[in-house]
């Protein structure tokens, strides 16, 4: 095995060389870095968020509203507002109430718009956590 | 008693409730290299920028290390950023960045050699380099006039040496990861850095004989 260097004069050019300084680069090498950088992907991808985001916001009203006048058609509102008239329909058969309510309701389309609307919200929070996280560090 | 506005109270109240959060927030903590590579894989537009002002300095004196060129030293700090740029998404956040960034301003060292033909070492550097091991030929030196002839025999080294002192004593990495860095087996790493201490003595030698 090769002798590392431990003689006297070796030591004391190790401490030169552990004292040299760095080549130091100009002052503004790192912000003329920085600026060549391009922007940040989260940024196209924060674009392709919202996007989505606006698309399922779209999505999920249009079936809100098509789920509500699906309801209106099969009579959900009228028996709701019958059951709110005489509320002794609901006590003295809730089981025949409730299964009439139950067929008015257009269950595919109710499930369909509140997964459209849930897709929505959770696009948003995930779009606006980084921001809201910001504020946070900000203030 | 001093009339209080209602405004004042939940300014007050506010004060006291949400203080200690952002107090916590806005310290002046310096992050973690693996943090702030999280972060600007988040989208944090100001961590990427942190790790160029942390690490600039280190890659721009390798990069001149190995170039003797303040020019080529910053374009290739320039290039090595923006490989690392593009690279972080598919690196683990939990390595050390330093010998990374190292690496890549290494490769790119290499290019630059190819490019200017220049050599990585010379033929006759190849051999063992034998200096005068008898006695202590810097007796006569203080530390102060040792440490101003080694910053200019540095210079007569070849590119290789002077990136692999640089690397070990101003950048203080391990072997391990000038290994990696250099992409060379640790032995060889060891061989380098030993011949070029041998070189460097015997630069000084000569030059103290003059």
């Amino acid at each position: 095995m090769k002798r590392e260097l431990q003689t006297p004069t070796d030591e004391r050019l190790e401490q030169a060389l552990r004292a040299l300084p760095r080549v130091k680069p100009a002052n503004d090498l790192a912000a003329r870095i920085i600026a060549t950088l391009p922007p940040p992907r989260a940024a196209a991808h924060a674009r392709a968020l919202g996007a989505l985001m606006a698309l399922a916001a779209a999505l999920g009203i249009g079936l809100a509203y098509q789920t509500a006048f699906d309801m209106s058609m099969r009579g959900a509102f009228d028996l709701l507002a019958d059951y709110t008239a005489q509320p002794a329909i609901v006590t003295l058969y809730p089981r025949q109430a409730f299964d009439a309510l139950a067929q008015a309701i257009p269950w595919f389309m109710v499930a369909l718009s509140a997964s459209a609307l849930g897709l929505a919200a959770f696009l948003a929070a995930r779009l606006t956590a980084r921001t809201r996280a910001a504020l946070w560090q900000r203030v | 008693m001093p009339i209080v506005s209602p405004l004042q109270i939940l300014a007050s109240i506010a004060r006291a409730h949400v203080a200690p959060p952002f107090a916590l927030s806005s310290a002046n903590v310096e992050l973690s290299d693996a943090a702030l590579v999280t972060q600007h894989l988040a989208g944090d537009p100001h961590a990427f920028a942190e790790l160029v002002k942390r690490y600039t300095g280190a890659v721009y004196n390798i990069a001149f290390r190995f170039t003797n060129n303040a020019a080529d030293a910053e374009q290739i700090s320039q290039e090595t950023f923006l490989r690392a740029w593009r690279a972080l998404p598919r690196l683990d956040a939990q390595r050390p960045l330093k010998p990374y960034l190292a690496k890549i301003a290494l490769n790119l060292c290499r290019d630059w050699a190819a490019q200017t033909h220049a050599q990585w070492l010379d033929l006759d550097e190849q051999a063992e380099i034998l200096a005068d091991e008898t006695g202590d030929p810097f007796e006569n030196l203080s530390d102060q006039e040792l440490r101003t002839r080694v910053r200019a025999q540095w210079a007569q080294l070849p590119p290789l040496y002077r990136t692999v002192l640089a690397l070990r004593y101003s950048e203080e990495l391990s072997y391990d990861e000038m290994a990696a860095a250099l992409e060379m087996p640790l032995n060889t790493v060891r061989t380098h850095l030993r011949r070029a201490k041998a070189r460097l003595r015997v630069l000084l030698e000569q030059d103290n004989e003059t």
